[in-house]
């Protein structure tokens, strides 16, 4: 029972004529609409980082009274975070398969989202260990891709 | 239309055409996808405009990373879930996840069946619509609808067998009915 409601068979309004010269004048001229997005994600990542740099200039100078070094937790996600955006940016310059370039895509956003939560609230140890789990994973999509394409190389 | 226009596959030299942003292959390449691309983006935005901003944006992304693609054959899949991806941005710029009922109808089918449908899919929620079209009418698993809406394989399984529950409550209450019987399957 695959489809109950046979909607592989609802019928749609075919696409609208004019659809394709709108899509060439897009293709003429350089995305506006996608560069607040990155933009605000840049500004986003920034600010994150300025707020862990100093949390963890913060730790670094009085240790035991900032929220971070009264909770190892918060720290440990914090420093598997910074270890893994580390590799991350070793990899990201790499070829990807499709599948890969939208997943990835997919999670630099939701990464975005998470460092917005973050500069709000940067001690949430269930942010931190969110954003961690998250860069395993696109560093993994990233790994695998890698061993994928040096495979592909040595085939030659 | 049973086979899924996103399974054809782009050759190499098509490929290389698109990377090289070829106007007359990226013309044809769009003809040949974007009935289904347009079907989709209608289904899951549940309004023309939303599924123009979709569609144009998908296709407008898809042919300007077309480069960083190396194989044609997945081509299809990719465009898919660029499409996907931009129709659920439709929802996030809207600020929430349920689409406002359709202005219009958006399909052409006089049989009011159909339309008792397409009213009750109109007033799902983002995701539930998401879920139930990728994989009843696109015939996606539940590990690609997971990996693409970044959940779990039990979130997409629940959402379904819930989304599914709900519409066929719903076509039960609609007077126009002719689904009833096979919504109660």
């Amino acid at each position: 029972m695959n489809d109950p409601l046979d909607l592989r068979n609802l019928p749609s309004a075919p696409p609208p004529a004019d659809l394709w010269p709108s899509i060439e004048a897009a293709l003429d001229k350089p995305s506006r609409r996608r560069a607040p997005r990155y933009l605000s994600m840049a500004v986003a990542a920034s600010l994150v980082l300025a707020v862990v740099a100093a949390q963890f200039l913060d730790v670094a100078r009085t240790p035991g009274t900032s929220k971070a070094a009264a909770n190892p937790e918060l720290q440990q996600a914090r420093a598997a975070s910074a270890r893994l955006e580390r590799v991350l940016r070793a990899q990201r310059d790499g070829v990807l398969d499709a599948t890969s370039i939208e997943s990835l895509a997919w999670m630099e956003q939701e990464l975005g989202w998470l460092d917005v939560q973050l500069a709000d609230r940067p001690s949430e140890a269930g942010l931190w260990r969110q954003r961690t789990n998250l860069l395993a994973e696109m560093a993994s999509e990233y790994q695998r891709n890698n061993w994928q394409s040096d495979l592909q190389l040595a085939s030659y | 239309m049973n086979k899924n226009a996103f399974d054809q596959s782009l050759d190499a030299l098509c490929l290389k055409r698109l990377a090289k942003n070829c106007r007359r292959t990226q013309e044809q390449v769009y003809r040949s996808y974007v009935d289904a691309a347009w079907r989709l983006a209608l289904r899951l935005t549940g309004c023309e405009a939303g599924a123009w901003d979709a569609v144009q944006e998908g296709f407008v992304r898809a042919f300007r990373q077309a480069g960083k693609l190396r194989d044609g054959n997945a081509f299809g899949f990719w465009l898919r879930r660029i499409i996907v991806n931009q129709a659920m941005d439709v929802h996030r710029v809207r600020g929430r996840e349920s689409a406002e009922p359709p202005p219009e109808s958006i399909t052409n089918a006089p049989d009011p069946a159909w339309l008792d449908l397409e009213t009750v899919l109109s007033g799902l929620g983002a995701h539930d619509r998401m879920v139930l079209w990728l994989h009843d009418a696109e015939g996606m698993t539940h590990d690609e609808i997971a990996s693409l809406a970044g959940k779990t394989v039990s979130w997409s399984k629940t959402r379904l067998s819930r989304t599914r529950a709900r519409v066929r409550e719903a076509l039960n209450r609609e007077p126009n009915s002719s689904l009833r019987k096979v919504s109660n399957e």
